[in-house]
């Protein structure tokens, strides 16, 4: 039996997913930093005396060492620029899928991937690359789910990517 | 330190595997490609493989089939991560030389549970 290939927008939304999954085990080492030094400035608050400040100086200190370890702001950042381009994909997809033939989805695609301004800046290989996953995408949505027609989605669209970081978009 | 090479063309997925594998004590290197981690591999054979399927240039199975002929490369523990999960792949990818399936997405558990069971923690 032949199976057909997961297509590209499933494993972006894999990364999605991927990336939520960690960012929810970050934000756990987190709170769990927070809630022992809460219980150890608890503990040293209760001891008292004179060298109670550089104690509780010293656990912040640690606590905002382990926090910068954890990185959490670099996971976030990546999280933001794994969901922009889940929603760029997807919405080239639905572009693509909803169009009446492949000749309207290349149209249609331009403007939906990219602004108005960074059209006109367009180059050839780009433009090429477009066209090719609208042809592509169309004919593999439509009656041909063929590993050509998944591969040529997936090569064009490295292209279009590259294009768009091109311009600044960070996916 | 053992190492593990991760490939994959997602540079999304090469960032978190490598955090949580790192945490786990491995020395991480990436290969975006299956070409990539075969010269990578030759040039220093890694412990154990994280290993995507679809991939531009080689794929993970076209990358393991060319491991597992060398004498070095029959060493490592590779695990398949991705999308693919029908039956036809997993068989697939374990006949060409894997030895364990981790389907996407996946999480810090998920890893360090088919790591222990391979015997690469």
């Amino acid at each position: 039996m032949q199976f057909r290939h997961h297509h590209l927008i499933e494993e972006a939304k894999a990364e999605v997913d991927v990336v939520y999954e960690e960012v929810k085990r970050i934000e756990g080492q987190l709170l769990s930093v927070e809630r022992e030094f809460g219980s150890r400035v608890a503990e040293t608050r209760q001891t008292n005396g004179a060298r109670m400040a550089d104690k509780i100086e010293t656990l912040t200190l640690e606590r905002d060492a382990r926090k910068r370890e954890i990185d959490a702001p670099a996971l976030y950042m990546l999280e933001k620029s794994t969901l922009e381009r889940f929603a760029v994909l997807t919405s080239a997809f639905s572009t693509v899928c909803l169009s009446a033939d492949a000749a309207q989805a290349a149209r249609d695609l331009r403007s939906v991937v990219f602004r108005p301004g960074e059209i006109d800046d367009l180059d050839a290989a780009v433009k090429t690359a477009l066209d090719r996953f609208a042809a592509s995408l169309w004919a593999y949505a439509v009656d041909d789910a063929s590993a050509e027609n998944d591969r040529a989605v997936r090569e064009s669209w490295l292209v279009i990517e590259e294009a768009l970081r091109g311009f600044g978009r960070a996916i | 330190m053992k190492t593990c090479l991760v490939v994959d063309d997602s540079k999304v997925v090469r960032m978190v595997a490598r955090k949580i594998l790192e945490e786990l004590g491995f020395t991480v290197v990436e290969a975006e490609d299956g070409q990539i981690a075969l010269d990578k591999s030759m040039d220093a054979m890694p412990d154990v493989v994280l290993l995507d399927w679809n991939m531009p240039v080689m794929s993970g199975i076209e990358y393991l089939r060319a491991l597992r002929v060398t004498e070095e490369g029959k060493r490592p523990i590779v695990i398949f991560c991705t999308t693919e999960n029908d039956l036809a792949h997993i068989q697939e990818g374990i006949a060409a030389g894997a030895n364990e399936y981790i389907m996407k997405p996946f999480d810090s558990d998920i890893i360090q549970s088919k790591f222990a069971q391979t015997g690469a923690i």
